[in-house]
């Protein structure tokens, strides 16, 4: 899937803190989800994505260390901007 | 607008690592809660101008809260960057990111304690100064909510 545009604010504020999306690898015909991660010392880390569904994207974000399920959902938006926004303000860890 | 005192006291604890700091932040109102972020940038902007200076621009600040996860992280408490970042922003006059969809202000305290924690953790004269330093920004306080 190709991953839709954000602003210039942003854009410069994920690569200043060495955020980037990403597309789910492997996903199925019709499933849209955009993972927000960190790159930092050579690994990766998740700290949360947004899938889009009925028309609506909705934002999880890691807010647990531990556990089976980490994350959890923070909205759901009409804007992929917005629902990046809801992830990068919400998650509290990184796995 | 002078801080209440209780803004002060609860800053106070957490400086000093007085378990009372979480109690009376659990207990401020939704309204009491945004006048305490409100004073906690004054204290922010106090204890940073030594470190920072009174001028900084983007890459600086995400720098320095990248820095402030990073600590916090290795503390392993919860923490994130880009609301720490949101809370310098507002001490430095840059336009927030989180324009459309705003920060819930209990996160935006947590991210405000965060950068008091880091600072005070590696600057061993905060502690002892505090009372000085709330005055101050109790000062800068005042000016800033004067216009």
């Amino acid at each position: 899937m190709t991953i839709p545009e954000v602003g210039t604010a942003l854009r410069q504020s994920l690569e200043r803190h060495r955020f980037s999306l990403r597309p789910e690898p492997d996903a199925r015909p019709g499933e849209e989800t955009v993972h927000v991660v960190l790159d930092h010392g050579g690994e990766t880390f998740h700290a949360g994505h947004v899938d889009h569904h009925l028309g609506l994207w909705c934002a999880f974000a890691v807010v647990r260390a531990h556990g089976v399920f980490r994350s959890d959902e923070f909205g759901q938006y009409e804007s992929f901007e917005d629902a990046v926004l809801a992830v990068l303000m919400s998650f509290t860890h990184v796995e | 607008m002078r801080a209440e005192p209780r803004f002060r006291d609860q800053i106070r604890c957490l400086v000093l690592k007085d378990r009372r700091a979480r109690a009376l932040d659990e207990a401020l109102s939704p309204a009491d809660r945004i006048a305490f972020n409100d004073f906690l940038v004054s204290v922010v902007a106090v204890l940073l101008a030594p470190r920072l200076g009174d001028r900084c621009d983007a890459e600086d600040l995400a720098a320095f809260s990248d820095e402030v996860a990073a600590r916090h992280r290795g503390e392993r408490r919860p923490v994130n960057e880009f609301v720490v970042e949101e809370v310098l922003r507002h001490v430095y006059g840059v336009p927030p990111l989180f324009r459309t969809v705003p920060v819930p202000p209990p996160a935006m305290s947590a991210a405000g304690a965060a950068i008091v924690r880091y600072l005070n953790t590696t600057d061993a004269g905060i502690a002892p100064d505090i009372d000085r330093i709330l005055d101050t920004a109790d000062d800068l306080h005042r000016r800033r909510t004067r216009r």
